[in-house]
């Protein structure tokens, strides 16, 4: 009898525990407003409203996890530096892989990723990023740069005014 | 393509020492065997900058590279400051292939620009050919057929089109679907093609690697089954009457065609497609006679 009612737990235990992670997995985070310390993402999230990024030295939003999706929706992530100088060369809009290698993340479109510090976007040391339809504009350093990754697609973007100041380092769009 | 404009800063300090690195799209570090293709580029310190030590193989192709640096820039440093291409690699380590740019800074020879047209090559007609027979073949009106080109394998292919626009899915209805099995990219391309018998072996060919079938209709239209080839494979080039679940797609879906050992030939679909979920399927009893 004891036994039985041990299965019963075990069993009731492991449906809620699955439902838990299944509902993590359906249910995108949904990001807006301002960030003041790093937004690390662990799963498929989104913007709902235009992003506000005050983080010193560090990304604004850090993926955590590969096989993960960022979808701006059409809205901002600005940090709105007003000085461009090597102290600012961390302040990156988006970072993949700064921690550790990712692979299958991707950042959809349309959406502005401007006025960093930093790059705009940075990858580095991963495979197969996607990055499709950002505006990424007005950042120190590059718009995007790829740094030791592979296989990556950068697909119908646009670049603008970026490498507005990055300190004699080789920078621009991508 | 990605567009690159007014991206990198004149040094205030330039001299003749100092290097003017910024760019629009760069290759800079180790970077090897890339592909820089369709983009446009224009109004950035250097268009497109190739660093002395990248390690080669990178293509850079079929751009529009032009205004770099923009001229007012030039005029107010009163010296040479970028280019559309500014290649620093050595000679022969990457290719350039029907750019068109006006400035060249590098050791090239020929220069690579200035190129300002070029002849109406194959590829581009070929693209044109694809998308018109193409558009003629979708099931809906809408649907239109897009960037049907040649990629080597393995190469920067848009893998994750399908996912990346959440699914729709119009209403479904139940329907009686007679047709013939066919290998559904040669059929958008070569609908002759790909119904004849000849076809069969080379049809299996691509079945084999994995090439989407469809029920080709009389009528043009295909209906692919949702449950991939499984239930068609030992159909191929047969008629078949399907009994099932049809529904109109609306997410991108792409078709990649195998083209020799190294190539294949990817095909993708905006705008809607029809799949059907097979309930019964049999072979058509004219077919039988």
């Amino acid at each position: 009898m004891s036994q039985i009612l041990c299965s019963r737990l075990i069993l009731s235990v492991f449906t809620v525990f699955a439902f838990f992670v299944c509902s993590a997995r359906v249910q995108a985070t949904e990001i807006s407003g301002t960030i003041s310390t790093t937004l690390t993402i662990y799963d498929d999230s989104e913007l709902v409203g235009d992003v506000k990024c005050m983080v010193a030295g560090n990304p604004c939003i850090d993926f955590g996890a590969s096989g993960i999706k960022l979808r701006l929706n059409g809205f901002t992530i600005a940090e709105n530096i007003t000085g461009c100088t090597s102290a600012t060369s961390s302040q990156d809009g988006i970072d993949v892989g700064d921690v550790a290698s990712l692979h299958d993340v991707a950042i959809f479109g349309p959406g502005l990723v401007q006025k960093f510090g930093g790059f705009g976007i940075g990858i580095f040391g991963s495979t197969k990023v996607r990055v499709e339809g950002v505006t990424a504009s007005d950042n120190c350093f590059s718009g995007i740069i790829l740094v030791g990754s592979m296989d990556s697609d950068i697909e119908r973007n646009v670049f603008v005014r970026n490498s507005r100041g990055s300190e004699g380092a080789p920078c621009g769009g991508t | 393509m990605n567009v690159y404009s007014g991206n990198g800063a004149v040094p205030s300090t330039f001299s003749s020492g100092a290097t003017s690195n910024n760019f629009g799209v760069g290759l800079v570090g180790t970077s090897k065997d890339n592909l820089i293709e369709k983009n446009k580029i224009g109004g950035n310190l250097n268009g497109v900058l190739i660093a002395s030590s990248t390690q080669g193989g990178n293509v850079i192709r079929r751009n529009l590279i032009a205004g770099n640096p923009p001229v007012q820039v030039s005029n107010e440093f009163g010296a040479s400051v970028g280019a559309d291409i500014q290649d620093r690699s050595t000679p022969g380590a990457n290719t350039f292939e029907d750019n068109r740019c006006l400035t060249y800074m590098g050791s090239v020879e020929p220069a690579p620009c200035p190129s300002i047209s070029k002849p109406d090559d194959d590829e581009d007609r070929q693209e044109r050919e694809i998308a018109a027979f193409g558009r003629s073949r979708l099931a809906l009106p809408q649907a239109r057929l897009i960037n049907a080109v040649f990629h080597p394998s393995g190469g920067l292919l848009p893998k994750a089109a399908a996912s990346a626009q959440p699914a729709q899915t119009a209403a479904s209805d139940s329907a009686t679907v007679t047709g013939k099995v066919v290998d559904a990219a040669c059929f958008m391309l070569h609908a002759s093609a790909a119904s004849a018998a000849s076809h069969k072996d080379c049809g299996a060919a691509c079945l084999a690697r994995g090439v989407p079938l469809a029920i080709a209709t009389d009528d043009g239209v295909l209906y692919f089954p949702s449950d991939g080839n499984q239930r068609l494979k030992s159909l191929l080039n047969a008629r078949v009457r399907a009994f099932g679940t049809v529904v109109e797609k609306h997410d991108p879906m792409e078709l990649k065609m195998p083209v020799s050992d190294k190539n294949q030939m990817v095909v993708r679909i905006e705008g809607g497609y029809k799949q059907i979920t097979i309930e019964s399927l049999a072979r058509n009893p004219a077919e039988k006679r």
